[in-house]
């Protein structure tokens, strides 16, 4: 361990706890302080004279944030934004704004909200700030900044669980001055492993393959994680300790956010792999050396759920079998079709275009158009037929990926657990019907092709689905007098089709 | 005197009209009947739309070869069609017209098909004094009617396109639109009315409908429609308490249960519903009353009404003769001389309102008519096995009620949406303590101390969950959620 360099057990302990930032010193917030792009964006911004905003949610750095600004800059620092009564908060901030003082006003986005709500009508520039926290996700180029002297970043958006800040947060909280070199001591024992490459590198992948299922933790919860991963809770070494206290167990038995993501997604019970488990389970049974008549299966899977969460944190080896492919599979498909390169967002957007063809019409590799399918009636409940008459190019389409507004981009690193198909012909109208494809959509759309019979389908997905296309739908609608028209009936799924021409049917040349 | 009759049937029918100003005694009313009356009056006509019924009568009912010569001529150049193949055509148009469960070709009066346009809208019998009330909600509003009829007379959308054959040029008929005012117990627009809240609903519902001639919007129409259905509803429950006296300023409190498996908020529920119907058969008494005394039944003793219901000019179940009358009679006799009240004449009223809910007497009621509405509707669930229900709306329509009181590019605190549902339906879910007083207020009880924090709480979490999720809601921070009047 290296000898004084890093933090203190008692730190370390602070954070498990999940320590508040404002708690800490000013040499304490530099030790744990996660460098990233923020830090220099904050300071370009504070030169150039401006109002920031520091937005999101409890436990996402604000305050660690304006802590370290503070001693480097004068001007206007409110740190607990949240905490004020809002009226007078207003006075203050708008007074500041009013003299152009730059600085930093750290707020939930709660309180936020309800400043806004309560007070826009009398400072015209909280409407600004309104544009600019509905706009932090944009769709397109353009984005257009409001108002030149504030600029707004909702910590929220970040996307704490990427590699790269795992990865430092684990170097900082696995560097911990009063820990031994010696191996029988919990602390020291977990600190030294979690700071192994191998096993660093496991933990920050498994934590980015949460992250892009729920992108709503924080920093603290990261570092109350990580902490916790080490110390369990304890301020004190635990001298020849048991496996409860190592950092594979402790990871399941924290509480917190990230803790209850950790239990539900990286589960060594429900991720199941034929080849590992085999493996694990007959090295389990051979460690044991049962008598046949003393077999004691429990045992076996306890000791054998132990060895797995081993092998997903990276301590131990089983040939040919990489940490994420046991978990990584729905997300790595999601993930490969966003971030694939290789495939113009064109390419996307017709494969879209044919899941979603195909969802109705099994058999469907249309990919040059969308049919429409729509159902009609006043008591919400299933339609028996549902009805097509209109399709809509494909070209009307685009496949986009959400993205920071441009005035932020450089601010803070933002991974999209979605992306979505936007339906604009190029007319001029405000909403452009969008479906958003998160990981499950993703996996239903892209499994169609197995097979699943139409009755199986998920009801809520269709009626996402037919929203969708309902909305298209009334720009689509051309000619009133002429359509070639589908009917499916749902139950049997068979579609009939017939042409209405003027005032008359054809069930010809369809 | 003259004679005075007892018509069981025609007494609970007058008595709900006088009570709230039209006939809720069907109990087939569904959304789109309600649909197809207010509209039709919006717009003054309706269209003859015979030869869609004939084509469209089940193929068992009648067979494809007994179809009229005009109507296969439609079909064009498709001479050789096999009868089973359009039978099948026959059976798909039916029941995409039968999906809202009103469709019955061979009674044209009273069939109500699934409609996209003014093209498919029926004069219909059904539902059609409640339509009424519900176009005299919006029969003043000129956006309201300004957008419905450019939204009904586009035929641009799919249905209207399919059945366009058989509609283009269908015969137009003229309909006399109806209003209903007040009733003889009092008006109904009148102050602060649950009518005036309603109205002022119905036009905030049109701000978000499209304005255009050219964008066909099938969504908001089914959302007019199935704020229409609430109206009627929301009127029903609250008709009784405004014509009181010291009448409760709130309104009849309906609790939507959203907290996942909590037996208190879903008991609690139950019991708001079952209040509802409760406070339509003490209107319905009312009507009863009133009814009787316009027939000027008050000096009537004992005697003089026993004579009554012995005569022929007693009829229930419009059964004057055998068996039946007379269980009737016999029944009548019994009730009457069980009841607990004093007044010969208030034993009569007493014994007409409970005769009401004796299947003997073949009445339906405005509290029957408002039970099965309310779960047709898409307002209430059932619980269980039980024929208990309660208060959870379904998506389109809460959709329709949040659009109902926040207006286009508004956006709102969650307490705040939820006070406004509060203030102007009776509508309740969590999320601060007025819910309590207002329950309380209603003699409504959630149970424990224990256990009424939490279930309120879980309630407000799951609307707030379900707004969400529809993309109308936003969760901040410090438990703030703001709700936006549109999803884009």
């Amino acid at each position: 361990m290296n000898a004084k360099n890093g933090i203190s057990r008692e730190l370390l302990y602070h954070i498990s706890q999940g320590a508040f930032a404002e708690r800490l010193s000013q040499n304490q917030r530099k030790e744990i302080h996660i460098s990233s792009e923020l830090d220099e964006f904050l300071d370009e911004k504070l030169e150039e004279g401006k109002q920031i905003i520091l937005t999101g949610n409890p436990g996402d750095g604000k305050t660690q944030y304006i802590m370290m600004e503070k001693e480097e800059y004068d001007g206007f620092f409110l740190k607990d934004g949240s905490t004020w009564e809002p009226s007078e908060l207003i006075e203050e901030w708008n007074e500041a704004y009013s003299e152009n003082r730059k600085g930093i006003l750290a707020i939930n986005d709660g309180p936020l909200q309800r400043l806004i709500n309560d007070f826009s009508g009398d400072f015209e520039f909280l409407n600004d700030v309104d544009h600019m926290m509905e706009n932090q996700i944009v769709m397109d180029d353009g984005y257009e900044h409001p108002n030149e002297d504030i600029i707004l970043i909702d910590l929220s958006k970040r996307s704490v669980l990427s590699t790269k800040i795992v990865k430092q947060a684990i170097e900082k909280l696995t560097t911990v001055h009063d820990t031994s070199e010696e191996m029988d001591k919990h602390i020291s024992y977990n600190a030294e492993k979690l700071s192994q490459e191998e096993i660093k590198n496991s933990l920050s992948q498994m934590l980015s393959y949460i992250g892009v299922i729920d992108s709503s933790v924080t920093m603290r919860d990261l570092l109350n994680f990580i902490a916790y991963c080490i110390n369990g809770g304890k301020k004190e070494e635990v001298e020849n300790f048991d496996e409860d206290l190592k950092f594979y167990n402790l990871a399941y038995e924290g509480r917190g956010k990230l803790f209850d993501l950790f239990r539900e997604h990286i589960d060594p019970k429900v991720l199941t792999h034929p080849y590992l488990d085999s493996v694990l389970w007959s090295e389990t049974e051979e460690g044991m050396e049962f008598n046949d008549s003393d077999y004691d299966a429990e045992q076996v899977q306890k000791e054998f759920l132990r060895k797995k969460r081993r092998f997903l944190f990276g301590d131990k080896k089983v040939d040919e079998i990489g940490t994420k492919e046991v978990y990584d599979k729905t997300n790595e498909n999601f993930l490969n079709y966003r971030n694939n390169a290789n495939l113009q967002p064109r390419e996307k957007t017709e494969q879209l275009i044919q899941w979603l063809n195909s969802y109705f019409i099994p058999e469907s590799d249309m990919t040059n158009s969308l049919l429409l399918w729509f159902s009609h009636n006043f008591r919400s409940k299933e339609n028996q037929v549902i009805i097509s008459r209109e399709e809509a190019h494909t070209d009307k389409f685009q496949y986009k990926v959400p993205k920071l507004n441009s005035e932020i981009s450089d601010a803070i690193t933002f991974h999209s657990n979605q992306y979505v198909l936007e339906y604009d012909p190029g007319q001029d109208f405000n909403r452009k019907p969008k479906m958003k494809i998160d990981k499950n959509l993703h996996e239903t759309l892209s499994s169609l092709d197995l097979g699943v019979p139409y009755v199986m389908r998920d009801e809520k997905v269709e009626r996402k689905i037919l929203n969708f296309m309902e909305e298209i739908q009334k720009r689509e609608i051309g000619d009133e007098t002429r359509a070639k028209i589908r009917m499916k009936d749902t139950e049997t799924g068979d579609i009939t089709k017939i042409k209405v021409n003027n005032d008359e049917f054809s069930l010809s040349g369809i | 005197m003259a004679k005075l009759e007892l018509d069981i049937q025609d007494i609970n029918k007058n008595a709900s009209e006088n009570f709230l100003g039209f006939k809720a005694t069907s109990k087939s009313i569904k959304p789109v009947h309600l649909g197809h009356v207010m509209l039709t009056n919006l717009l003054g006509y309706s269209y003859n739309y015979d030869e869609l019924l004939e084509f469209t009568i089940k193929p068992s009912k009648k067979d494809y070869e007994e179809i009229s010569d005009e109507i296969k001529k439609k079909f064009q150049s498709d001479t050789a069609i096999e009868t089973t193949q359009m039978n099948h055509y026959r059976s798909l148009f039916h029941q995409i017209l039968h999906d809202d469960m009103g469709y019955y070709p061979k009674s044209a009066e009273s069939t109500a098909p699934t409609f996209t346009s003014d093209w498919l809208l029926n004069d219909t019998y059904n539902g059609a004094s409640v339509g009424q009330y519900l176009y005299t909600l919006i029969k003043d509003n000129e956006l309201v009617e300004d957008k419905m009829r450019k939204q009904l007379q586009n035929h641009r959308d799919g249905m209207s396109v399919l059945f366009r054959p058989f509609l283009k040029l269908a015969e137009k008929e003229s309909v006399n639109s109806k209003t209903i005012n007040s009733s003889p117990l009092g008006e109904i627009f009148e102050k602060d009315s649950v009518s005036e809240d309603l109205q002022e609903g119905f036009h905030n519902i049109a701000l978000h409908i499209d304005d255009s001639r050219q964008e066909k919007n099938l969504k908001q129409l089914r959302e007019f429609v199935k704020f229409a259905s609430f109206a009627f509803y929301c009127y029903s429950i609250n008709r009784n308490n405004e014509l009181e006296e010291d009448g409760k300023e709130s309104k009849v409190p309906m609790l939507l249960n959203y907290a996942q498996n909590s037996e208190v908020i879903e008991r609690a529920s139950v019991n708001t519903a079952n209040l509802g119907y409760s406070e339509v058969e003490n209107g319905t008494r009312k009507g009863i009353r009133n009814e009787l005394d316009r027939k000027g039944a008050k000096s009537l003793n004992r005697d003089q009404i026993m004579e009554i219901v012995e005569s022929d000019k007693f009829y229930a179940g419009r059964k004057r003769t055998g068996s039946k009358h007379e269980d009737a009679v016999e029944t009548f006799k019994e009730m009457y001389d069980s009841s607990t009240e004093e007044d010969d004449f208030e034993k009569l009223v007493d014994v007409l309102n409970n005769a009401n809910h004796l299947s003997l007497f073949k009445t339906y009621t405005p509290k029957g008519t408002i039970k099965s509405f309310g779960w047709r509707s898409g307002i209430l669930k059932p619980r269980g096995n039980t024929r208990n229900r309660y208060y959870e709306p379904d998506v389109e329509l809460l959709e329709a009620l949040i659009l109902s009181v926040i207006k286009p590019d508004q956006k709102i605190p969650l307490v705040d949406l939820l006070k406004r549902l509060k203030e102007k339906y009776g509508i309740l879910v969590g999320g601060t303590e007025e819910e309590e007083i207002h329950l309380e207020e209603w003699n409504i009880s959630l149970g424990t101390t224990q256990d009424r924090v939490d279930p309120l709480k879980k309630n407000y979490d799951g609307l707030k969950r379900i707004l969400v999720d529809l993309g109308y809601a936003e969760e901040y921070a410090d438990d703030v959620t703001m709700v936006k009047g549109d999803t884009s």
